[in-house]
C-alpha cells in the first residue's frame, strides 16, 4: 500500500514519463540534465522537482522503457545516465499520438464558439 | 511477467539499488548546489538552498524505491519480524496459543490425512492418472444406482475386444487361504490377478519376478505366486532365498516368484499376502464356476488408458462392447463407469464412507473452533493488556488499518507456527488411530503429501484470521484520550465478546461430550441387548470345507463324525452345523413367493434371510418355538422350514402359518415359527428370516454349546478335527467374542467422539481459565477496594464465579440443544437410546459444568486473597 506519488501540478498522469522519453531521444542524459532541460525547453514552465523526477525514472526503468549505466561526465564525475530503448521509442511515439489526438480535440472545443 | 520478474530481481539486489539512487539524488543535490553558488552564493547557503529546493529528499527516494513495490514486502517481512519477536518475549501465551492451535489444526490434519489416503491418494504404480478401476452401474427396481463389477466372461469380451485401453485385468478377492507347509499353519490373504496385472499396472518385483499372461491359461493353470512385501516380512522372515522355493497352500505346492517392493499395497483397501493368476482358482477352489459362468458375480475390473484417449472415449467403448456381450450371456445392457485408482476405488465404497467422514469432519472442525475462540480470547486478552502501547502508536499517527495489519501478521505467525507443530501430530496421529482401532490393517499410506500441506496451510491461515480478525478490530478501537491517561481498557466486566466466544466453547464441546455419552450409553445397552438366544457356552467352529474340495457326500461324512467326536467331549450338551454362523456379520438372502401376497414382491418386500442348519441347531441356540414344531432327525432330506415370528408377521398376518408353503428355489413347508431372534448382526432391526435343513454340503459352522459353567478344553477341541483330516484347520470363537466384534463400530465411534470430547473440555476449561485469570487481573483494583470497604473472600468469589456461571450454563443449554439434533446422525451407533437419553446429557453437562467451575474457581481464589493494603497503597 505504498503511496503513490503525486504528478507535479498541471501535468497529467503519465505525461512526465512522455517528456522525459522525448528528452532522452537526442541522447543519453542524467537526471540533473533531464531536469534542466525540462526547465529550458519550457521556458521555466515545466519546472519538475526531484519528487517526481527519480519516481517516474524508476517507473521507465521497470517498463524497460529506458536503461541506465553508470558513466562519467564531462566534468569526470560519476553520474547514472539514462537512454532510450525500443520500447521506449515505440512508447513515446504512442503516447504522442494520443496526445496530438487530445490537443487538436482540447483546442477544437476551446475555439468553438 | 516479465516484469514481476524485474521487480524480483531488483528485490534481490535492493542494496545495490538503494546505494545507486542515494548516489544519483547526492550528485544532483550537488550539481544543484554548484549552479546556486555560481549564482553568487556562498558554499553554506548554496548547501542549504540546495536542500531546500530538493525538497523532501527522503520522500522522494522512498518514493522512488515504491514504484518497484517491494516496499509492501519490506514491511510484510517487518511485521513479521516485530510479531515474532513480541511472541518470543510473552513465552507463557505465546506457547498456550501455538499449543492451542496445534491440537485443533493436527486433528483436522489428522483426519485429512486419513480421508487423502483413501480418497485422493493413487496407487503405487506407473502412471497413476492413467489407469482406472472400471465398473457396470446398475439400477435397483427402486432406482438406486449400484457400482459393480462384472463376470470373467464378461471381463474376457472387454479385454479381447477393447482398442481404447491400452490393458485391462481383473481381480478376485480369495479370502484367506491356508499355509500347510509342514511346522507352519498361517492364513494367507490371496488376491487372484490376470496374468499380465502387474505389467498393466506397471510394477516390478523387488526380488525375482512378477508372472506372465503365459502363466495365466485357464487350460493349463501354473501354481505360482507373487509375495507382498509385509507377508514376505511376517511370514519368511524376511529370507530373499524364499524367491525359487515352493510353498504349501491348502496342500497344493507353490512356486514364489518373487517378492513386490514394499510401497505396492495391491490395489484394495486390504492388502493381500500374495498374488496368483486368475487361473490358479482353479488349483485352489476347484468347484469354483467363477471363470466360467457369466452369472457369477464378480471380479474386480482395472485397466490402463490406451495413449491419447480420455476416459468419457474409453468409457463409451466399453459400454458399446458391454451391451453387445450383455445380449450374448443373456444379462442386462449395463453401462460402464471408470474411477480413478485410489484406495477406496469403488464409488459403493465412497458412499458408505462419506457420511461418516461427514460426521467426523464435522466432530474435529468443532475442536478447531474452540481452539481458535481460545486463541481469540487469548489475543483479546493480550490486546486489552496492550492497550497502552497501541494508543501510543495511534497517537503518533500510526493508521488504523497498518496496525490491524501488524496484528494480523502477529495471529498468522501464531497460525503458522500452530499449524507446522499440527503437521507433526499428524504424522503419528493416523497411524495410532488406525493400528489401534482397525480390524485389519489398512493398506493406506500417510505419509503427508503435497494436498496434506496445502490443507493444513489452508486451515493454518483460516484460522489465523478467525482468531486474529475480530481482537485487532476491537484492540484498535480505542479511546486515545483514556489511554494515554493511563486508564484505558480497564472496563471492569468482560466484553461482550469474550462472554460469546466463551459460551460458544462451552456450547460446542457440550456438543463433542454429549456425543461421547450417548455412544457410550448405546454400547452399554448394546451389551445387554438379548439377541434373542442364549449366548453363554457358546463356541463357534468354522471348517472350511469348500477350500479342500470336499464333495456334499464326504463333507456329511466328515461332519457327521466330528459331530460324534465333540459331543463326547465332557461338558459339552449339543453340538449343530449351520452354513452362517450365528451374529457372524454374514447371511444370505433370497426373495420368496407366497400365495395371495404377490402385492409384497413389487415393493420388494418379499426378501428374506435364511440359514440353512442342521436339525438341533435351534435347540443348540435356545431359540424358543412358539407355534407348530422344531425339526427333527426324520425331517432331514425334506423341503421343510421353520419360520420366525416377523416372517410370520409379514407373509401371514394374524393366520397360523404352520402347514403352509413359500417358494424360494424350491417349495417349503412351513413346520413351525420361532421365537425372532437377531441373526446376523446385533442391535438391527429383527428381519423375516427361515431356517430349513442343510445336506452339508456348504454347512461349514460347527455351533457347539458347552454347560453354562463354562471351562473349555478348547486346545483338545482344536485338535478333533485336524485328528479326522490333516488337510482341516479349524477356527474357534467364543460367541462372546463374535459379540464384542459386533460392537467394533460403536466403540471406534466412541472411542474417538470421546477422544475428541475430552480434547474439547479440556481446550475449554484453557479458556474458562485464562479469561478469568484475565478478568481478575483487570478487577484488581475493584476487588481490592471493595475488600477494603468490607467484602468477604466468599463475596468475591462468587461474584467472578456466578458471573463465568451465567456464561456457562447459557453456553451448555445451546450445547445440549445442538447435541440432540447432533445425535440423530449417529442413530447406528446408539442400539436404540434416544438421542435425548436424560442420563448421557446430565452426566456430560455435570462433567462439563464441574470442569469449569473448577477452571474459574483457581483463579478465583487468587482475587479473594488480595490483600486491600497492598491495593491501596498502589493507588
Amino acid at each position: 500500500m505504498g503511496k503513490k506519488p503525486a504528478p507535479p501540478p498541471d501535468l497529467v498522469p503519465g505525461t512526465l514519463e512522455m517528456l522525459i522519453l522525448k528528452t532522452l531521444t537526442h541522447g543519453a542524459m542524467h537526471g540533473y540534465g533531464i531536469a534542466q532541460r525540462l526547465d529550458q525547453l519550457s521556458e521555466g514552465v515545466l519546472q519538475v522537482g526531484e519528487g517526481s523526477l527519480y519516481p517516474a525514472l524508476q517507473r521507465l526503468l521497470l517498463n524497460e522503457w529506458a536503461e541506465a549505466e553508470w558513466a562519467v561526465t564531462e566534468n569526470n564525475r560519476r553520474a547514472r545516465y539514462y537512454h532510450i530503448t525500443a520500447a521506449g521509442r515505440r512508447r513515446l511515439a504512442q503516447e504522442r499520438a494520443g496526445y496530438d489526438r487530445m490537443s487538436v480535440a482540447i483546442a477544437r472545443v476551446m475555439e468553438a464558439v | 511477467m516479465r516484469r514481476l520478474w524485474k521487480r524480483l530481481h531488483r528485490f534481490r539486489h535492493r542494496k545495490q539499488f538503494d546505494a545507486d539512487l542515494a548516489e544519483e539524488l547526492e550528485f544532483h543535490r550537488r550539481l544543484k548546489q554548484e549552479e546556486l553558488q555560481a549564482a553568487g552564493l556562498t558554499e553554506p547557503e548554496s548547501r542549504y538552498a540546495a536542500q531546500r529546493r530538493m525538497g523532501n529528499l527522503a520522500l522522494a527516494t522512498e518514493d522512488a524505491r515504491g514504484i518497484w513495490l517491494w516496499h509492501n514486502l519490506e514491511t510484510l517481512w517487518q511485521d513479521f519480524a516485530y510479531g515474532l519477536r513480541g511472541l518470543a518475549r510473552h513465552r507463557g501465551f505465546t506457547l498456550t496459543a501455538v499449543l492451542t492451535l496445534a491440537l485443533g489444526i493436527g486433528v483436522n490434519t489428522s483426519l485429512f490425512t486419513g480421508f487423502n489416503a483413501m480418497v485422493f491418494r493413487s496407487w503405487d504404480v506407473r502412471d497413476p492418472g492413467r489407469v482406472a478401476g472400471v465398473f457396470t452401474v446398475h439400477r435397483t427396481p427402486s432406482g438406486e444406482i449400484r457400482y459393480r463389477g462384472m463376470s470373467y466372461p464378461e471381463f474376457s469380451t472387454l479385454r479381447d475386444q477393447t482398442k481404447q485401453m491400452a490393458g485391462l485385468v481383473a481381480l478376485s478377492y480369495g479370502g484367506p487361504q491356508m499355509r500347510t507347509d509342514p511346522g507352519a499353519s498361517s492364513r494367507l490373504s490371496i488376491n487372484y490377478v490376470s496374468g499380465d496385472y502387474f505389467q498393466v499396472l506397471g510394477v516390478d518385483a523387488a526380488w525375482g519376478r512378477t508372472f506372465t499372461r503365459d502363466e495365466d491359461q485357464l487350460a493349463d493353470p501354473r501354481a505360482v505366486l507373487v509375495l507382498s512385501h509385509a507377508a514376505w516380512v511376517s511370514q519368511f522372515g524376511s529370507d530373499r532365498s524364499i524367491v525359487g522355493r515352493t510353498i504349501s497352500l491348502n496342500y497344493k505346492p507353490f512356486v514364489v516368484l518373487g517378492v513386490l517392493p514394499e510401497n505396492f499395497k495391491g490395489t484394495d483397501m486390504v492388502g493381500p499376502d500374495l498374488w496368483t493368476p486368475l487361473a490358479a482358482i482353479r488349483i485352489l477352489q476347484p468347484r469354483s464356476t467363477e471363470l466360467s459362468s457369466a452369472d457369477q458375480c464378480c471380479v474386480a475390473v482395472f485397466g490402463r488408458l490406451a495413449p491419447n484417449v480420455d476416459r468419457a472415449q474409453a468409457r463409451d467403448e466399453l459400454t458399446a462392447i458391454q451391451r453387445q456381450a450383455a445380449e450374448r450371456f443373456n444379462r442386462p445392457a449395463n453401462e460402464i463407469f471408470l474411477t480413478r485408482a485410489s484406495i477406496v476405488v469403488t464409488p459403493e465404497r465412497q458412499k458408505k464412507i462419506m457420511p461418516a467422514m461427514l460426521l467426523l469432519f464435522l466432530a474435529v472442525s468443532l475442536v478447531l473452533l474452540i481452539a481458535c475462540a481460545n486463541v481469540a480470547n487469548l489475543l483479546l486478552a493480550r490486546g486489552a493488556a496492550r492497550q497502552h502501547e497501541i494508543g501510543v502508536r495511534l497517537a503518533l499517527g500510526a493508521g488504523r488499518l497498518r496496525i490491524i495489519r501488524q496484528l494480523l501478521t502477529e495471529s498468522l505467525s501464531l497460525g503458522l507456527l500452530g499449524g507446522a507443530a499440527g503437521i507433526g501430530l499428524s504424522l503419528v496421529l493416523p497411524g495410532f488411530v488406525l493400528n489401534h482401532l482397525a480390524d485389519e490393517p489398512l493398506a493406506l499410506d500417510l505419509q503427508p503429501d503435497y494436498r496434506v500441506l496445502l490443507y493444513t496451510l489452508f486451515l493454518s491461515i483460516l484460522a489465523s484470521v478467525a482468531c486474529g480478525l475480530v481482537p485487532a478490530f476491537h484492540t484498535t478501537r480505542t479511546d486515545l484520550h483514556a489511554t494515554m491517561k493511563g486508564s484505558g481498557g480497564r472496563s471492569g466486566r468482560p466484553s461482550w465478546l469474550r462472554t460469546s466466544l466463551l459460551g460458544a466453547q462451552v456450547a460446542f464441546s457440550l456438543v463433542l461430550l454429549a456425543s461421547t455419552g450417548l455412544l457410550v450409553r448405546g454400547l452399554q445397552r448394546a451389551a445387554r441387548i438379548d439377541p434373542g438366544f442364549d449366548t453363554r457356552g457358546i463356541v463357534l467352529m468354522s471348517l472350511d470345507l469348500g477350500m479342500l474340495d470336499y464333495d456334499a457326500v464326504r463333507a456329511q461324512d466328515f461332519l457327521r463324525r466330528l459331530t460324534d467326536r465333540v459331543s463326547a467331549l465332557p461338558g459339552v450338551t449339543s453340538v449343530s452345523t449351520a452354513v452362517i454362523a450365528p451374529l457372524g456379520n454374514a447371511r444370505m438372502r433370497t426373495s420368496v413367493a407366497v400365495n395371495g401376497q404377490e402385492a409384497l414382491a413389487k415393493n420388494g418386500l418379499n426378501n428374506v434371510t435364511f440359514n440353512e442348519v442342521s436339525p438341533g441347531f435351534l435347540e443348540t441356540l435356545r431359540i424358543p418355538i412358539t407355534q407348530g414344531r422344531s425339526f427333527q432327525a426324520q425331517d432331514q432330506g425334506r423341503k421343510v422350514a421353520i419360520i420366525n415370528q416377523a416372517m410370520a408377521q409379514r407373509f401371514w398376518p394374524g393366520l397360523n402359518p404352520v402347514g403352509r408353503t413359500f417358494t424360494s428355489d424350491v417349495a417349503y413347508e412351513v413346520i413351525g415359527v420361532s421365537r425372532n431372534a437377531q441373526e446376523t448382526q446385533l442391535g438391527r432391526a429383527i428381519e423375516p428370516y427361515y431356517y430349513s435343513l442343510s445336506n452339508g454340503s456348504s454347512s461349514s459352522q460347527l455351533v457347539i454349546r458347552f454347560q453354562d459353567t463354562f471351562n473349555a478344553p478348547l486346545s483338545e477341541l482344536t485338535a478333533l478335527p485336524t485328528q479326522l483330516d490333516q488337510a482341516v484347520r479349524p477356527r474357534l470363537r467364543l460367541m462372546e467374542e463374535s459379540i464384542q466384534s459386533q460392537l467394533h463400530g460403536a466403540r471406534m465411534a466412541s472411542f474417538i467422539s470421546g477422544g475428541l470430547g475430552l480434547l474439547a473440555l479440556l481446550l475449554a476449561c484453557v479458556g474458562i481459565y485464562g479469561v478469568t485469570a484475565f478478568v481478575v487481573q483487570q478487577r484488581f483494583r475493584e476487588i481490592g477496594i471493595r475488600m477494603a470497604l468490607g467484602a468477604q473472600r466468599r463475596d468475591v468469589l462468587f461474584l467472578l464465579l456466578s458471573q463465568n456461571l451465567r456464561i456457562v450454563v447459557a453456553g451448555a443449554l445451546v450445547g445440549v440443544a445442538a447435541s440432540v439434533a447432533a445425535a440423530s446422525a449417529l442413530r447406528e451407533f446408539l442400539y436404540g437410546i434416544s438421542p435425548l437419553d436424560p442420563a448421557a446429557h446430565i452426566a456430560m453437562t455435570a462433567i462439563l459444568l464441574s470442569a469449569a467451575l473448577l477452571a474459574t474457581f483457581l483463579p478465583a481464589r487468587r482475587a479473594a486473597s488480595i490483600q486491600p493494603v497492598v491495593i491501596l497503597r498502589q493507588e
